[in-house]
């Protein structure tokens, strides 16, 4: 699953550009959890180059492209609205990752996170993230978990707060 | 005789802007509805009442009369459903004015995300034709929905049925039928 979510942030950024996403290291060096989040590097021959910011943990991974994690083929350029970008913390961030039914847009907004010192950081139009309300609503509505039923509800809190819904 | 829609910001957009609080409550029994866009071709209104979480679903052009057309449309599916024309006939005349607001209820948000991608589902799998949305409504009335009770069987007809019983019960001064 870790190598799937770096594939998801990696394949939704350019080819040729490095990026800190909001994938985070799963390294637990001294048994502690690392606190880092992955770097990853789209190369030109295909290959993604990823490494810890923390623990320096590295990998390359091939052989990703068509896979059910390669979002590079999605396109958003139906979504309407300004850019704007909302800071989450990490554990609302994890709530809203681990939504399955988005639309392209939404999609493309989690993909894209990426992870700051502050939390994750999210990018879009407002129209994107006006759904992706309505995505993580519709998670919260069957979530069974309390505990990440409120997350979902605080990160529909801030996107809410972000687009000036309340 | 009032009933008020709540829109996402796409359903806003287009149809009007919302009315400031505080709101005139709706007078019909089924209480505020929730309204989103579809960009389908060509575009359609989706319908989500708070109370039942019944869905109507209806062209959207023109979108300046889509509120007025909607007591049809909704009526047009209550009576494909076999909910009582005398429920069918208050409502609708309960709906003489509409009121724009901005969404408050994230649980009916999340009801109505849900049933545009069962709607798009059903119709990828050929299941319902995107053109006959009269069908798919009544389609989506009878799917589960998370939050409606197991008394009302999980779906909106369910929980539909239930209140139109309760609210012929309740008033004796229904014509019988």
């Amino acid at each position: 699953m870790q190598l799937a979510a770096i594939v998801r942030s990696a394949s939704a950024h350019r080819v040729g550009s490095g990026v800190t996403t909001a994938v985070r290291c799963t390294k637990r060096p001294g048994r502690r959890p690392c606190d880092g989040f992955v770097m990853v590097f789209g190369r030109t021959n295909g290959e993604i180059a990823w490494s810890c910011d923390v623990c320096g943990d590295e990998g390359v991974i091939t052989g990703w492209r068509g896979s059910w994690a390669d979002v590079s083929g999605l396109d958003d350029g139906y979504v309407v609205g300004d850019e704007l970008t909302v800071m989450l913390s990490r554990e609302v961030f994890d709530a809203i990752r681990g939504v399955l039914l988005l639309d392209a847009a939404c999609e493309l907004v989690v993909a894209r996170a990426q992870g700051t010192s502050a939390g994750v950081l999210l990018a879009g139009r407002v129209g994107a993230f006006e759904e992706l309300i309505g995505y993580v609503a519709a998670e919260s509505n069957v979530e069974s978990d309390r505990r990440r039923v409120r997350r979902l509800d605080e990160a529909c809190t801030v996107l809410e707060a972000t687009l000036g819904h309340r | 005789m009032v009933f008020t829609v709540r829109g996402t910001k796409k359903f806003l957009d287009r149809v009007g802007r919302p009315a400031a609080d505080p709101l005139p409550s709706s007078s019909t029994v089924l209480g505020d509805w929730y309204g989103n866009v579809l960009f389908w071709r060509p575009q359609v209104a989706v319908f989500v009442n708070v109370t039942t979480f019944m869905p109507v679903l209806m062209p959207l052009a023109p979108s300046t009369s889509v509120l007025a057309r909607f007591p049809a449309a909704m009526a047009e599916v209550f009576a494909t459903l076999g909910i009582d024309p005398r429920f069918v006939a208050s409502e609708t005349s309960a709906m003489q004015s509409a009121v724009l607001a901005k969404t408050a209820s994230r649980q009916v948000l999340g009801v109505m995300n849900e049933f545009v991608f069962m709607a798009e589902h059903a119709i990828d799998a050929r299941r319902c034709d995107a053109d006959d949305l009269i069908g798919l409504s009544v389609w989506l009335a009878d799917t589960i929905v998370g939050p409606i009770s197991k008394d009302d069987g999980y779906t909106p007809l369910g929980a539909l049925q239930r209140l139109v019983a309760a609210t012929l019960d309740a008033d004796d001064g229904w014509p019988r039928e």
